[in-house]
C-alpha cells in the first residue's frame, strides 16, 4: 500500500473539495446580510487570510513529512497536552461533517424530493462516504479526481448562464459608508473557507511534496474565486434587499435562468449534480479526517480502524439529525465554523511554534 | 481487514434491498395535474340568483375559513390532456366544442388552503413546475401585491420565471379565453411577449423574480396589462406598481417611453412627419436602442440627463407616392424628425408619471442610490416630494443605417 501515492492533481482536487462544500449554497446570503453590496470585498480579504493561515500549517507539516496532523500534535505536545489541543479539532471536524450533511439534505428536500425523510438522505450519503473511507486515501483521491471536472464544469455553466440576467449597477455604490461592515465581515468571510486544514491529513501521502505544496496554494485559490464570483453574480441578479431574505441564493439562481426555447427548462435538477457531488466530496474528506482523529485520540491500532469507520456511520447522522429545525442548523453551522478560526489562528500556530522550538533543541543536541 | 469485508458487503446488500425498493416522492405522471396558469381575483360574494348546477358549483368554490373572512379567489388552469393535441403523444381525439382546459376556482384568505381545498375537487395532484403565467386583477393589486405574493415565491415548485400579468376587472376571464391557435389560454398568454423585440409597447419587466426584486428594493415598476375577448388576449399598456400597490394605468405609448428610458427597448417603430409636408408621415423601424440616464448634481439640485441613441431602418412613407425622395439631405431631416418624436413622447410620459401619478417607474431613485450615494442618504426619506419636480432632459439621437430597396 505504501508505494501508492497521491498525485499532485489529486492533492489539488482534495484541497478544492475540502473548502468548496455545502457553503456555496449559502455564502451569498450570509455575506450580503453582513456587508451589503460590498460582501465580495470581505470575501476576497477573507481569502487572503486563508493564505496567511495556511503558511504556518505548511511549515509544521514540513517538519514532520511522514506524519499527519493528529500524529504530529501528539508527538509535539506529548500525550496529554496533545490530546487537549486535538480535542477542538476533533469536535470541529465531526461537527462540520454532520452539519454539512444536514444542510445538504435540507436543501435537497426543499428543492427536489419533498416527501423523502431527511434521515434517509443523510444515512445514504454517510454510508457511501464510509465505504470510500474504508477503501483508503488512494481510492478517495481517484474518485474525487473524477468528480472534480463534472462539478466545476456545471458550476461554470451556472455562472455563464446567469450572466444574461445581470444588472451590474446593483453592485454599486462600492464601499460607500460601509467600510466598517466590510471589515467586520472579513472573519465570517474567512470561516466560509473552513476546511483548509484538511490538507494536513493528506500531504504525507503526496508523491512529490514540492509540487504538492504549489498545487495546495493553487487549490486554495479556486474556492475563493468561485465564492467571490457566485456572490458578485447573486448581488447583480437579485440585488441586496432580496438576497437578505433568500436562504439558498445559488439554487434560486439556477431556478431563475430561463430560455426562450424550453430545452433547459428545469436547470436546477441539472445543477443538483454539482452540489451533490461537492457535498459528497467534502463529506468524504471530513469523514476521513474524523476517523484519523478518533483513531489517534483513543490510540486505536490500525487493524481496528474499520470499527472507527463503522462508529462514524452512527455518529455523523446523529449529529446531522440532532438540530430540530433548519433555523437551528444555520446557527450551529455558524458556530462550528467559528471554531475554524480558533484552530487556524490559535492551535496551529501554537503547535507550529512548539514544533519549531523542539526541532531547534534537537539540532543543538 | 480481510475478515470485515464480507460483513460490510452483506450489510450493504441488505440495507440497499430495504431502502431502494421505493421512492417517497414517486408520483405517476398521469396522476399529476399540470397547472399552467393561475388567476387571482379579490373575493366577491356570490350571486344568489343562480339555480341548479351553477349554484352547486358556486357552493364548491367557497372554502370554510378558520380565521377571518375570505379575501381572494384563486383560479388554476389544468389542461385536459386527452383533448389537447399538443400535449398528448398520440391518439388525441378531436374535441369539437369541448373545453380543452379545466378551470378550478376556490375562495379563501390564504392561498395554500385554497390550493389544498382544490385537491378535494380533483383526482389529480396539482403540480406547479410548469406554471407559466400568474394573472392578477387590478383590485388585488390595489390591495397590495406585496401582501399576497409570498405564497408564489415560497412555493417549492413554482419558478421565479413565471410571467406576471394584470387584468382589469376579472383575472379569471383571461384564463377562460379559448384561443384559436394554442390549446390553452395560459400557454397562449405566455407566448405573447415573445414579440417584444418588434413591438416596444409590451412592458419589459414581467416575471415573478424581477417583481420580487423590485418589491424588496422598494423600486416602482410596471407590469403588463392584458385584456380578453372570447378567443383573443391582447397586451395593452401596463399597471404601475409603487410600494407594492398599484398606483395607476399606463397606456401603450407610455409603455414605449418607459421601455426607452429603462434601456429595455428592443425594437419597434418610430413615426415622424414628412419634412416640409405636414400631411404625410414617415416611419422608421428601430433595430437597436441604447439609453443612458445620468444623474447630475449642480448646486445641490438634482437633475437627469437622458441620452438616447437609436439606430434603425427607413421603413415607410405614408401620404405621398412611394419612392423617389430618399437622399442624404432627406435622411438627415428625417433623423431630426424621428428624434423630435422620441423626445416629445418621452417628455410627455415623464410628465404624466411625475405630475399625475408620482410614480418613479423609470427607477431614477435607483440611479441616485447607486451613483450618488451621498446625495441619496439626504433625500431618501422625501423622494416622493423630490421626484415630481425633477428636471429631466431628454436628448435623442437617431441614425438611419439602411434605406431598404427603394430610393
Amino acid at each position: 500500500m505504501q508505494n501508492e501515492k497521491l498525485t499532485t492533481t489529486q492533492i489539488f482536487v482534495i484541497t478544492v473539495f475540502s473548502i468548496l462544500g455545502v457553503d456555496i449554497l449559502v455564502v451569498p446570503h450570509n455575506m450580503v446580510s453582513l456587508a451589503d453590496q460590498d460582501a465580495w470585498i470581505s470575501l476576497i480579504l477573507g481569502g487572503t487570510l486563508l493564505f496567511i493561515g495556511a503558511i504556518p500549517l505548511l511549515y509544521l507539516l514540513n517538519l514532520y513529512p511522514d506524519k499527519d496532523l493528529p500524529q504530529i500534535i501528539l508527538q509535539v505536545a506529548g500525550k496529554w497536552i496533545g490530546r487537549i489541543l486535538l480535542l477542538p479539532i476533533i469536535i470541529f471536524v465531526v461537527m462540520y461533517a454532520g452539519m454539512s450533511t444536514r444542510l445538504f439534505a435540507q436543501a435537497l428536500k426543499l428543492f427536489l424530493v419533498d416527501k423523502t425523510p431527511i434521515w434517509i438522505m443523510v444515512i445514504l450519503l454517510v454510508m457511501v462516504a464510509a465505504y470510500m473511507v474504508y477503501k483508503d486515501v488512494y481510492t478517495m483521491g481517484a474518485v474525487l479526481d473524477i468528480l472534480f471536472p463534472i462539478t466545476i464544469i456545471s458550476l461554470i455553466i451556472l455562472i455563464v448562464l446567469s450572466l444574461q440576467n445581470l444588472e451590474p449597477d446593483r453592485i454599486k455604490p462600492i464601499l460607500f459608508r460601509n467600510t466598517k461592515n466590510v471589515i467586520k465581515a472579513i472573519v465570517p468571510g474567512f470561516y466560509h473557507f473552513a476546511g483548509f486544514g484538511a490538507i494536513s491529513y493528506f500531504l504525507c501521502y503526496a508523491a512529490d511534496r514540492q509540487s504538492a505544496k504549489k498545487s495546495y496554494f493553487l487549490g486554495l485559490g479556486v474556492p475563493v474565486f468561485f465564492y467571490v464570483i457566485t456572490t458578485v453574480i447573486c448581488i447583480m441578479v437579485f440585488g441586496v434587499p432580496p438576497l437578505k431574505v433568500i436562504v439558498y441564493p445559488t439554487l434560486n439562481l439556477s431556478k431563475s435562468i430561463e430560455f426562450e426555447a424550453a430545452i433547459l427548462d428545469r436547470l436546477e435538477s441539472f445543477m443538483a449534480v454539482f452540489w451533490i457531488s461537492m457535498v459528497f466530496a467534502s463529506l468524504v474528506i471530513f469523514y476521513y479526517a474524523s476517523v484519523r482523529n478518533f483513531s489517534d485520540f483513543f490510540s486505536i491500532p490500525n487493524q481496528y480502524r474499520i470499527y472507527v469507520i463503522y462508529a462514524h456511520i452512527l455518529i455523523v447522522p446523529i449529529i446531522a439529525l440532532f438540530p430540530p429545525s433548519s433555523i437551528n442548523v444555520f446557527e450551529i453551522h455558524d458556530k462550528v465554523k467559528y471554531m475554524e478560526i480558533i484552530i487556524g489562528f490559535v492551535i496551529f500556530p501554537i503547535v507550529t511554534a512548539w514544533a519549531a522550538i523542539k526541532k531547534k533543541r534537537g539540532m543543538q543536541q | 481487514m480481510k475478515k470485515a469485508k464480507p460483513v460490510i458487503v452483506l450489510l450493504l446488500i441488505i440495507v440497499c434491498m430495504l431502502l431502494f425498493t421505493g421512492c417517497w416522492d414517486r408520483k405517476d405522471i398521469e396522476n399529476r395535474g399540470y397547472v399552467l396558469g393561475i388567476a387571482v381575483d379579490s373575493y366577491t360574494p356570490k350571486n344568489s340568483q343562480t339555480k341548479g348546477d351553477e349554484e352547486k358549483k358556486q357552493e364548491f368554490e367557497e372554502t370554510q375559513t378558520a380565521i377571518g373572512e375570505p379575501l381572494y379567489e384563486m383560479t388554476v388552469q389544468l389542461p385536459i390532456i386527452k383533448r389537447s393535441p399538443s400535449l398528448a403523444a398520440s391518439g388525441a381525439g378531436s374535441s369539437d366544442g369541448q373545453p380543452k382546459t379545466w378551470q378550478i376556482t376556490q375562495t379563501g384568505n390564504d392561498f395554500i388552503s385554497m390550493e389544498r381545498e382544490m385537491e378535494s375537487r380533483t383526482s389529480l395532484t396539482l403540480y406547479y413546475e410548469h406554471l407559466q403565467v400568474l394573472i392578477l386583477s387590478d383590485k388585488v393589486l390595489k390591495d397590495g401585491l406585496n401582501n399576497m405574493i409570498d405564497f408564489f415565491l415560497r412555493h417549492r415548485e413554482m419558478r421565479t420565471s413565471v410571467s406576471l400579468f394584470v387584468a382589469e376587472g376579472s383575472a379569471k376571464k383571461i384564463l377562460e379565453v379559448v384561443p384559436q391557435e394554442e390549446d390553452h389560454s395560459a400557454t397562449y398568454l405566455f407566448e405573447l411577449p415573445i414579440n417584444a423585440d418588434k413591438n416596444a409597447r409590451i412592458a419589459y419587466k414581467h416575471n415573478l423574480g424581477e417583481a420580487m426584486n423590485c418589491l424588496r428594493s422598494g423600486d416602482a415598476f410596471v407590469l403588463p396589462r392584458v385584456e380578453a375577448s372570447k378567443d383573443e388576449i391582447k397586451i395593452k399598456g401596463g399597471a404601475l406598481i409603487k410600494d407594492g400597490k398599484m398606483a395607476g394605468w399606463a397606456d401603450e405609448l407610455d409603455i414605449e417611453a418607459i421601455n426607452i428610458l429603462a434601456d429595455a427597448y428592443k425594437g419597434g417603430t418610430v413615426v415622424g412627419s414628412l419634412p416640409r409636408n405636414d400631411k404625410a408621415i414617415v416611419v422608421m423601424e428601430v433595430t437597436s436602442a441604447k439609453t443612458k440616464v445620468i444623474p447630475i448634481i449642480k448646486d445641490g439640485e438634482l437633475s437627469f440627463d437622458v441620452d438616447i441613441k437609436v439606430k434603425g431602418k427607413y421603413a415607410e412613407q405614408v401620404g405621398v407616392t412611394s419612392g423617389g425622395r430618399v437622399d442624404k439631405n432627406f435622411i438627415e431631416q428625417c433623423e431630426k424628425e424621428f428624434a423630435k418624436t422620441i423626445e416629445t413622447r418621452c417628455k410627455k410620459t415623464i410628465e404624466k408619471m411625475q405630475k399625475e401619478y408620482n410614480v418613479d417607474v423609470f427607477q431614477l431613485s435607483r440611479k441616485v442610490r447607486t451613483e450618488k450615494p451621498a446625495y441619496w442618504e439626504e433625500v431618501k426619506d422625501n423622494w416622493d416630494e423630490i421626484f415630481p419636480n425633477l428636471d429631466i432632459n431628454v436628448k435623442a439621437d437617431v441614425t438611419i443605417q439602411l434605406i431598404g430597396v427603394m430610393k
